[in-house]
């Protein structure tokens, strides 16, 4: 893999996996292995090697969410154990919101977006 | 400041607090804005703790009280109404250790998060943050 977000990406998962029960000072599960398995699956597949890394928020439920905020974009994708997978997507440049499922046909309306999300 | 029964409801317009903890992370940069914003990620937890306004007040503590311990962190509000709002219940749930504990009992999808986020304002905000803390 020579993907520009990739070895940033790992390392924030590295990061995220590490994390103890209650890491959020609250209650928060451990992230799940299958969560972070389905975010790189779904990178890896889906966006440019130019990409910027995103970043690697865990989620209290087990989950894991990748998100980026430039370009124009606000994107955010979750993976979280025995949930659909979720995206959300805002264009402020033309002020249009996407809800969808990014493994969902749907996503083919959002992916031409990602390529503004360029390692600057 | 009359004392809040455990059992009380929630009023819509009391502020719920929530501990944001940037080594979480639960801060993330925003290169289109230039600030910290905070991420939804901070509100995925069905039983998502908060501190209960109204019960800081009958303490006589400030809002800043709930970081004690927690070096570092900050701290951001949003009304009841905003959980309730998204079929989302609060409850307080007094412990020991802080008895102006409280919960928001219920499944958080994307949009739930996004609104909970939305609603947020900062109490203790780290330098360079976005205003508000969670833009749209």
């Amino acid at each position: 893999m020579g993907a520009a977000w990739f070895n940033t990406t790992v390392a924030g998962v590295f990061r995220a996996l590490a994390l103890r029960r209650g890491w959020d000072t609250y209650n928060a599960r451990p992230v799940a292995y299958a969560s972070v398995q389905d975010a790189l699956s779904f990178l890896a597949q889906t966006i440019e090697p130019t990409t910027a890394p995103p970043a690697v928020v865990p989620l209290a439920d087990g989950g894991v969410q990748m998100e980026w905020h430039q370009g124009g974009l606000d994107v955010e994708i979750a993976f979280s154990p025995n949930e659909e997978p979720e995206m959300y997507v805002a264009d402020h440049e033309t002020g249009t919101e996407w809800d969808l499922n990014p493994l969902s046909p749907q996503f083919d309306e959002v992916r031409p977006l990602l390529t503004r999300l360029h390692a600057e | 400041v009359p004392p809040v029964d455990d059992n009380a409801p929630v009023p819509a317009d009391t502020a719920l607090y929530r501990r944001i903890n940037p080594d979480a992370p639960h801060l993330v940069w925003d290169r289109n804005l230039n600030c910290w914003r905070i991420s939804t990620g901070a509100f995925r937890d069905p039983n998502l703790s908060v501190g209960i306004g109204d019960r800081l007040e009958e303490l006589r503590r400030p809002p800043e009280t709930l970081l004690d311990g927690y070096t570092g962190q900050y701290l951001v509000a949003f009304p009841a109404r905003a959980a309730t709002d998204m079929s989302l219940t609060v409850v307080r749930d007094p412990m020991p250790s802080e008895p102006a504990h409280g919960a928001v009992l219920g499944k958080k999808r994307k949009t739930v998060m996004k609104a909970l986020a939305t609603a947020c304002e900062w109490v203790v905000r780290p330098e360079g943050c976005c205003e508000p803390p969670y833009p749209t």
